[in-house]
């Protein structure tokens, strides 16, 4: 579904991705871990073509990540959901519906997320959260295989954190790959299969959580990383 | 081209609905009214309002489209993640917030003529005033949008518009004084035409002059103009040139934001 072929990517002369290579299988909640500036924003950035590797491969269900056609399969929400501050949730659910070219009900989505008294009102006017929960409409609106997130329950309340997983579970049990980023790590143990855990821009460990606190001997994720952080620092 | 007329129609709601557009627009109507009623003689009003729009037109443009660039990254980034084109994503946004900023030129100076209809003596110098005033909103919004896209940070990119403002408005004119007094024995009258067509100011400044036909008020570059070309061939030229002073940043923005890391 999603491959990376011997990525590396650097911003003069520094180095971001480092040989990275990936492979996400179809039907996967996977989430990416690391410290800040171990290169998941760049990652993320290639996975979207908004950043260009320095060399290596990305493909997106076999077409290359350059390609329009990739990112019609994808859905993405990012992390800080500061858009137009002038026009209402319900016009910029139409507009990424242009320009998709297709134009699925958000009704369901607005209802689960609370928004209905506040998807007519100027987006400016929202505060932080429920500009949150609107990206999180966008990101489930279309029927993609692919959803990209990051670090989306940053900023929701409890109850909205909660309707989010259902989501991410709802769409895991349709097939779809979720791929995402968060610091949050009792949401990243609720829900990924897979984690993907990113050190000065090369992979240091790709698998299932349980193997990871198996192999560090720890009893939570967040042990388990400051485990294999003091173990590189060494 | 159906994509890019969603992004623009997008980009420009958001614009219109913005306090900011309205602000400037009320700035100019308060300003082109005030200078109509107090300066008493038309065509030194209209002077002193093309003095305005050639200054302020610029300097607002590049801000508002810097500022709309740098503070709307997560926007761009959402609209970029959809299966869009990159230079449909800029192309949309620069005419969305380019076209905002015209009409804000334009209801602002129909605003305060129509408040002072009474002293109005001609109308072309007004409409050449107002073509002008359009011309400048989007050459130096394709200015400040190519500088922004290229520059690797708001800091930069804003400085650097700033300067590029600052460079065409007051900078320019003054390396030409000093080019002309350095090289006053020689025959430059042709290097004044070229020089003039390379600053968007200067331009429209010359093509309001030529259509106000005060020689005293043209300045050398403008006089040349008027001699080699005469009114008519003066004004098509210069408008040639604003046409193609939108294109080139135009395009050449487009170039760099296809290549660049976002």
């Amino acid at each position: 579904m999603i491959t990376l072929r011997a990525v590396h990517k650097h911003f003069g002369r520094t180095q971001v991705l480092n040989g990275i290579d990936l492979e996400i299988g179809q039907g996967k909640v996977v989430s990416m871990l690391g410290p800040n500036g171990s290169g998941k924003s760049t990652l993320m950035k290639c996975l979207l073509d908004l950043v260009h590797p320095s060399s290596g491969e990305i493909s997106i269900g076999g077409l290359p990540a350059n390609n329009v056609e990739a990112r019609k399969q994808i859905s993405y929400m990012p992390q800080v959901a500061r858009f137009a501050e002038n026009i209402s949730a319900l016009r910029l659910f139409d507009f990424i519906s242009d320009l998709r070219g297709e134009h699925p009900d958000p009704s369901w989505l607005i209802q689960h997320f609370a928004l209905t008294e506040h998807v007519r009102k100027p987006l400016g006017d929202l505060s932080g959260g429920t500009r949150q929960k609107v990206s999180a409409v966008l990101a489930f609106l279309f029927d993609t295989p692919i959803i990209v997130l990051d670090e989306p329950t940053v900023g929701l309340d409890p109850v909205s954190r909660l309707k989010f997983k259902d989501l991410i579970m709802e769409k895991k049990a349709a097939g779809k790959t979720i791929f995402f980023t968060s610091h949050i790590m009792s949401d990243v143990e609720e829900v990924a299969e897979e984690l993907i855990f990113l050190l000065e821009g090369r992979v240091v460990y790709q698998g299932a959580p349980a193997t990871l606190l198996h192999q560090t001997g720890q009893e939570n994720l967040e042990h388990a990383i400051a485990h294999i952080l003091k173990q590189e620092e060494a | 081209m159906r994509l890019t007329w969603h992004i623009f129609k997008f980009v420009f709601l958001d614009n219109l609905r913005s306090i900011w557009s309205l602000i400037y627009a009320l700035f100019l109507a308060l300003s082109t009214y005030a200078l109509i009623y107090f300066t008493g003689s038309f065509t030194r009003a209209i002077v002193s309002i093309m003095n305005i729009i050639i200054l302020v037109a610029p300097l607002v443009s590049s801000m508002m489209m810097s500022m709309y660039y740098f503070n709307k990254t997560d926007f761009l980034h959402l609209m970029l993640a959809q299966p869009v084109r990159r230079s449909q994503v800029f192309l949309g946004m620069y005419l969305g917030v380019s076209i905002t900023l015209t009409l804000s030129v334009l209801v602002g100076l129909l605003l305060g003529l129509l408040f002072s209809l009474q002293q109005i003596d001609a109308i072309l110098p007004l409409i050449t005033l107002m073509v002008c005033g359009g011309f400048l909103s989007m050459i130096f919004s394709a200015l400040a949008l190519l500088v922004s896209v290229a520059s690797k940070d708001k800091l930069r990119g804003i400085g650097l518009t700033l300067f590029v403002w600052l460079f065409m408005a007051v900078i320019y004119d003054g390396l030409i004084l000093i080019y002309f007094i350095v090289f006053s024995e020689y025959p430059i009258e042709q290097h004044a035409i070229v020089l003039s067509l390379l600053n968007p100011i200067d331009l429209s400044r010359i093509f309001i002059m030529l259509q106000l036909d005060i020689s005293a008020l043209l300045g050398y570059s403008g006089a040349v103009f008027q001699k080699f070309f005469g009114a008519g061939q003066g004004m098509l030229i210069s408008a040639v040139s604003l046409v193609l002073w939108v294109l080139f940043p135009l395009l050449i923005m487009l170039r760099v934001a296809r290549k660049r890391d976002l």
